[in-house]
């Protein structure tokens, strides 16, 4: 193989007990054809500045843990070449919209919290036990959800949506979709008892389709889509609720 | 346990960080002329109510140099919207099937814009009628 | 130091770990559960198994297949009374998994789907596309947010397991983001830290699965079983490791060497036809392919790649279809990763470190031999592998073995004793040990130590060992850790996020485990499963070793390795037969 070549990569530094406001610092790296900005991220922590902080763990696009921002885009490092950026420089950020830890580690508490908020669990109608077998669920009505329960929790929709830059109480696009995975999952029987937390402006009308979060994520999962998808049925609710309310209220 | 200090970035300026962000404001903006174009059409048809002289003030306005730099900016503005609006308009309805075959969101957007040639196409053949 | 009482502490937010921590709050709410992990569940090692979970439910299936097939796939070092025991509860377990909303993928007629892997009579791999690990992982994960009794500590890194008196007392763990200590007493506990695949250089792991739970296992003294037995799995992607799952040659993928042959009709796997037919050719279990490919490096019949040599995995004759709705996954993995489009060209593939065999072993409830610490999934050793486990049987271990765990942790501290006051001056002690870590001194870098305790793994205790080389690697490790213990030098001596530090900690572990591996190699004198000698112990000696391997802690000094037996029930120890006529 050829020598390897240098690359730049400009990374944001912050530490919680010494900085009050972020930096950036750069590093040159060697890099060849097949390395990832994670592998560069890597080659700095192990040989430069072990101090450098950044979140990893299985290399292969799926464990969503190494999120980040690559020239101003949300990005999985491991999956992010560094010779596609070669001979610029590489400047390598945490996730926007989120509370920075420290270096590139964001705080996801937020995202969990939320994640919790919506029950995506199976809600079934009738209790089930393992003697009773495997529910019947046909390869057509696996694809109404499919999508959506591909979601590797990554948060890179997160950083992509300015609405939840903005509006801190947005649950944001991964969990709404995976609110929808559930509800369009035909044995479950938990929509309405998410529809309360999804209908509001915290829920799917905080949306304004902005459309980014499903042109970042990197497993297909539209969470936009996702979304926008259960307004209907949001309007619906609202105006169920009015008329349960009104009638009601009338003797 | 003592919490974390974190460092939180302001969003001072976030439509500026990418293009992506322009285009959904200037989307959004769009808005605001169709919504002047609506009010124009409103006073063009209360004139219409109100009798030839209110009428003929109106088409004056509107045929008048701003009047028409408005009209061309609304048709600017009416495109712009619908195609990004109609670029997204897949991402709101439900998966759609014909039998076994899924109904792709390039279809939607096909269909979409096909179906908005068509309805202007009808417009302009009708209106063509009207001043003949 | 945050001090926090709690019944019992789940240590590892994978597959096994969630599945103890839901299994403790059903079997009593009342209990709480703390489940600590050093990163968010969702990151857990369990996410990137692809290809299936085993559990009989194909008409042409049974249990006793299953059983036969894992304690011939083992080569008779299973404990079969284990093997019995799990056999009979995968298929519930895989049932019940499908009731909180896993996507196991289907049949035109809504039932569960099932496929062959490696080493099975029948097809008995539930598999959701090839991302069975993933869709496992988060279906436990969303449905563990249920229970209100589970309270999770994420990225929170346990240091240390605090026994007195060989009784389990408490738990010292450290959040990661702030590095502030917490001590959770409690009256049991579940390990669930995964393997040790990072202890060499070449594997299918991600970076968190580094060992130290078994470590600290091994510090508390419950010995670690059988670790000599580590599987390589035979189709990962050159220089990286990354995996593509057995769940291909399952769908009919086959592999061939430089020459287009399918090698493996020359290792005792075939007659090639007919094909596909299971148990033989790339059907064959992991240790004979993967040692399969090791004799045609050795006779230069595999490919050279800037990665490394590789045969070819062939997967074209499937058709685009198949591909994008079986293995997705691999399409990805292939066309980011290798350049290659699985659809248009074959894939170059090489075996690679993939799982653990060995671990702390347990009984079939997961108890060690610490009163009070349960462990399950890949960091125990139940005996359920062997010498070499079948594909398909880890996650469903993850399931049967963390339920077990979680539910035998619930009934011991509903009888144990009350948590302790005197644990609070062991964890006090233990961490200014790993404080100590941090103080700026003269040392080694990390990484200089970690790659050569990974290099002395892959040179030493690789797929086929002599005693010389084991030797080699034995003294490379002692030498390594006399280096660890002068001084490994931090660039980062903060306590917030420190990741430096925990990953020092980690190799602190990692290489008292690796020694393990590397001495219980050594001390086995004969060939059995993955553990394949190429120094006159080539053959299998039921009369001298059909025992397990036991490494015990000696402190600086290296482990010293006993043997016990094995438990035999109804299956008598033959001859592995692979390949062979129809």
């Amino acid at each position: 193989m050829s020598d390897p070549r240098i690359i730049v990569m400009e990374c944001l530094r912050y530490h919680p007990e010494r900085d009050t406001e972020p930096y950036h610092q750069r590093f040159e790296v060697p890099f060849t054809p097949e390395m990832s900005v994670l592998e560069g991220l890597q080659y700095i922590k192990d040989h430069l500045d072990g101090s450098l902080t950044f979140r990893w763990s299985c290399r292969m696009a799926v464990c969503g843990n190494c999120g980040c921002m690559v020239n101003g885009e949300p990005v999985l490092s491991c999956q992010t070449f560094l010779r596609d950026y070669h001979p610029e420089c590489v400047r390598v950020e945490p996730l926007d919209h989120f509370p920075i830890q420290r270096d590139l580690a964001v705080d996801p508490a937020d995202f969990l919290d939320k994640l919790q908020q919506v029950a995506p669990y199976l809600i079934p109608a009738q209790d089930r036990i393992p003697e009773d077998g495997p529910y019947r669920q046909t390869p057509e009505q696996m694809q109404d959800y499919l999508d959506t329960s591909a979601c590797i929790n990554c948060l890179l929709c997160y950083a992509a949506c300015p609405q939840y830059g903005l509006k801190a109480d947005f649950l944001g696009p991964a969990v709404l979709a995976l609110a929808h995975r559930y509800n369009a999952d035909s044995r479950d029987a938990g929509r309405a008892r998410r529809m309360e937390v999804m209908n509001g402006d915290a829920g799917v009308w905080g949306c304004t389709l902005v459309g980014r979060c499903s042109e970042v994520c990197p497993k297909g999962v539209d969470p936009a889509g996702a979304i926008n998808r259960n307004k209907p049925a949001a309007a619906l609710d609202t105006l169920r609720r009015l008329l349960q309310s009104g009638r009601t209220c009338t003797p | 346990m003592t919490a974390l200090r974190t460092h939180t970035r302001s969003m001072k300026g976030w439509w500026r960080r990418h293009p992506a962000y322009r285009q959904y404001l200037l989307r959004e903006a769009t808005s605001v002329v169709i919504g002047l174009y609506a009010l124009c059409l409103l006073w063009g048809m209360t004139a219409l109510l109100l009798g030839p002289g209110a009428h003929d003030v109106w088409r004056a306005c509107v045929q008048s140099l701003p009047g028409r730099a408005f009209h061309l900016l609304a048709l600017a503005a009416f495109s712009w919207h619908a195609w990004t609006w109609f670029r997204l308009l897949p991402l709101t309805v439900a998966p759609l099937r014909l039998g076994r075959y899924r109904i792709t969101q390039t279809l939607v957007h096909r269909a979409a814009l096909g179906a908005w040639a068509l309805a202007s196409a009808a417009l302009l053949v009708a209106a063509a009628g009207g001043l003949r | 130091m945050q001090t926090i009482d709690t019944d019992v502490v789940v240590i590892g937010g994978g597959g096994a770990g969630l599945r103890a921590a839901i299994a403790a709050a059903e079997a009593d709410p009342e209990v709480t559960v703390a489940l600590v992990s050093k990163v968010v569940p969702t990151r857990s090692h369990t996410v990137a198994a692809e290809g299936g979970a085993a559990g009989v439910i194909h008409p042409d299936d049974h249990l006793d297949k299953h059983f036969d097939d894992t304690v011939s796939g083992g080569d008779w070092l299973c404990e079969q009374d284990v093997v019995e025991w799990f056999v009979g509860r995968c298929t519930p377990e895989m049932t019940q998994l499908e009731h909180w909303g896993c996507p196991w993928s289907r049949q035109p007629d809504g039932q569960v789907n099932v496929r062959y892997f490696g080493g099975m009579k029948s097809p008995r791999s539930w598999f959701a596309a090839d991302r069975t690990g993933f869709h496992m992982l988060h279906t436990l994960f969303q449905t563990s947010l249920k229970y209100p009794s589970i309270r999770r500590f994420d990225e929170c890194f346990c240091m240390d397991l605090l026994v007195e008196d060989g009784r389990l007392r408490g738990v010292l763990a450290v959040y990661v983001p702030s590095g502030d200590s917490l001590l959770l007493r409690c009256r049991a506990a579940v390990l669930a830290t995964g393997g040790a695949g990072r202890v060499y250089r070449q594997n299918t792991n991600a970076g968190i699965v580094t060992g130290e739970g078994m470590g600290m296992a091994l510090a508390c003294g419950t010995g670690l079983r059988d670790m000599e037995f580590v599987q390589w799995h035979p189709t990962t992607l050159p220089g990286s490791g990354l995996l593509i799952t057995e769940g291909a040659r399952g769908e009919g993928g086959i592999l061939l060497n430089r020459h287009g042959r399918r090698y493996l009709q020359d290792h005792g796997l075939g007659p090639v036809d007919p094909w596909p037919r299971p148990r033989a050719m790339e059907l064959g279990p992991r240790d004979r392919v993967s040692q399969a490919f090791w004799h045609e490096d050795r006779a230069g019949r595999t490919l050279s790649t800037p990665q490394g040599t590789a045969v070819h995995l062939d997967l074209r004759h499937l058709g685009h279809k198949t591909l994008e709705e079986r293995l997705p996954q691999i399409l990805h993995l292939a066309r980011t990763f290798a350049a290659v489009d699985p659809v248009e060209a074959p894939i170059p593939v090489r075996p690679a470190v993939h799982y653990t065999m060995g671990g702390v072993p347990t009984d079939r409830h997961g108890a060690t031999a610490v009163e009070g610490l349960y462990a399950a999934g890949e960091c125990a050793s139940t005996g359920l592998h062997g010498a070499n486990r079948l594909g398909s049987n880890s996650l469903a271990e993850l399931l049967v073995f963390g339920r077990a765990a979680g539910e035998a942790a619930v009934a011991h501290a509903r009888n144990g004793p009350a948590p302790a006051p005197g644990v609070e001056r062991q964890a006090e002690a233990a961490l200014r040990q790993w404080h100590a870590l941090l103080e700026p001194r003269r040392g080694e870098r990390l990484a200089t130590l970690r790659d050569a305790m990974q290099a002395a793994m892959e040179d030493g205790v690789g797929i086929v060992r002599e005693a010389e080389g084991m030797a080699r690697a034995c003294e490379a490790l002692a030498d390594l850790r006399a280096r660890y213990r002068r001084g490994v030098r931090l660039d980062d001596t903060g306590r917030a996020f420190n990741t430096e530090w925990l990953a020092t900690l980690e190799l602190g572990h990692a290489l008292k485990v690796a020694e393990t591996i590397a001495h219980a190699a050594l001390a086995r004198r004969e060939s059995r499963g993955a553990h394949l000698r190429s120094d006159g112990y080539d053959r299998r000696d039921d009369e001298g070793f059909l025992c397990h391997s036991l490494a015990w802690d000696q402190g600086e000094a290296p482990p010293r390795i006993d043997h016990a037996p094995v438990t035999l029930t109804r299956s008598a120890p033959g001859e592995r037969v692979y390949g062979g006529p129809a």
